[in-house]
């Protein structure tokens, strides 16, 4: 048994806060009681282990993002973190200054005829190459191309990107029995900013270099946010791997034939 | 090199090259703290840049007879607390763990080892998960901790030693501690 006493002691001799009398009643403890003394070294162990915890880096996006923030007012209605930036991208602009409204009118009648264009059948669907640019500064415009869906055994889903001034978003619906890990890898100008998940359950993602890669059981939808830092838009490569074995592997959107 | 109270006050003249000093000084930090204290990788992320933008609209208000890095670390802290508590129900798991391609079982292994750590200090309330990081990871004394939680030194101690002790139960159990 431990008392109370000596737990203080043993905190605060951890925490070096110990007078001199306090530490020399906790060593006589210690060297009486081995209990005491396996206890003392377990407290000892949760500092050790915690300082060999690796600092673990930003997004490499981050400083630039809040830069960008910053600049345009500070105002946290512009800010491009990765759930605001989802919301801000995804759903309409809550405020709108009357300054902006007739300017925003043309950039969203200008919107509707760059969708309308791609959507001619004398595009080719699909080609990240031909999709038309996107109009508006604050990211509220996009151009949806081809989804990509497959059915193979062991997973089957759905890949749909839009792509915005800089951003890209990739909408995914994946269902799978057992656990699969859907990859994706993209060029050096791309970077990976992150996912949600629409649905709850167990998911998880590790970003290596210009991969990122999503292991996931059950059915699900998630969102995953990109940073397209090239003048064109670039296509997503995607593979699917069930029980460790490529069972699917296209770009998204789809190349061209 | 121009020290930080120059710095600042630049910053809070406009100097947008300032505040970035102040950024690269504190990013890292506030982000590791936050990425402790709301366990996920993403929100850290958001929650960083929260408190970067707050910080950029209240440089104004900072008294420089206190100690910046306790004024960043309270806006840190409480963004930080207020995103666990939000998020303490709506994801089981959706940790980012950064890894680099062909990395070594040495590497790997260290990954492991941070989501043992991340997955002891997430088990603990946000209460003592605070504290604990403060203490663990930015080295703050109790009253440093005190201050910036704003709690008195007693609460901090008990919160800590709570925290201390169950973080000891969880590595028992876990088996890197005997």
């Amino acid at each position: 048994m431990i008392g109370e006493r000596l737990i203080e002691l043993m905190n605060a001799e951890i925490d070096g806060v110990n007078s001199p009398e306090g530490s020399r009643e906790l060593h006589e403890h210690l060297d009486a009681n081995p209990d005491a003394r396996r206890h003392y070294e377990q407290l000892k162990d949760v500092g050790r282990v915690l300082a060999e915890a690796d600092e673990v880096s930003p997004p490499e996006a981050l400083r630039r993002a809040i830069m960008r923030a910053v600049a345009a007012g500070g105002n946290s209605d512009v800010k491009v973190g990765f759930l605001e930036r989802m919301k801000e991208v995804l759903s309409p602009a809550p405020r709108m200054r009357p300054a902006y409204a007739f300017a925003g009118g043309i950039a969203v009648g200008l919107c509707l005829f760059a969708l309308i264009l791609v959507t001619l059948p004398q595009m080719v669907p699909g080609d990240a190459a031909n999709l038309v640019g996107t109009i508006g500064g604050r990211e509220r415009c996009f151009v949806a191309a081809d989804p990509v869906s497959f059915d193979v055994p062991g997973a089957s889903g759905r890949a749909g990107v839009r792509y915005w001034a800089e951003t890209v978003t990739l909408e995914l619906s994946l269902s799978s029995e057992s656990e699969v890990v859907v990859v994706f890898s993209y060029d050096e100008d791309v970077d990976f900013d992150g996912l949600r998940a629409l649905q709850g359950g167990d998911y998880a993602v590790r970003v290596m270099g210009h991969r990122a890669e999503l292991t996931h059981t059950g059915t699900r939808d998630y969102d995953l946010l990109f940073t397209d830092h090239a003048e064109s838009h670039l296509p997503l490569r995607m593979s699917v791997l069930a029980a460790g074995r490529s069972v699917f592997e296209s770009s998204v959107p789809p190349e061209r034939e | 090199m121009i020290d930080e109270a120059r710095v600042i006050e630049m910053a809070r003249e406009g100097d947008s090259s300032a505040f970035e000093t102040i950024l690269e000084r504190y990013e890292k930090p506030v982000f590791n703290a936050a990425y402790r204290i709301v366990a996920n990788y993403e929100d850290a992320a958001d929650v960083t840049q929260t408190v970067f933008l707050k910080v950029h609209q209240k440089l104004g208000t900072y008294k420089p007879e206190h100690k910046f890095f306790s004024w960043i670390y309270r806006i840190a802290v409480n963004e930080a607390i207020n995103l666990a508590k939000r998020r303490r129900w709506e994801r089981p798991l959706e940790d980012v763990v950064a890894a680099r391609q062909g990395d070594s079982v040495d590497h790997l292994a260290r990954i492991a080892r941070d989501e043992l750590i991340q997955g002891a200090l997430r088990a603990l309330k946000t209460d003592y998960r605070v504290v604990v990081v403060l203490k663990y990871f930015l080295e703050m004394s109790y009253k440093e901790i005190g201050d910036i939680v704003g709690i008195p030194e007693k609460t901090v101690k008990s919160r800590l030693f709570t925290g201390r002790e169950l973080l000891r139960q969880a590595l028992v159990q876990r088996g890197y501690s005997r």
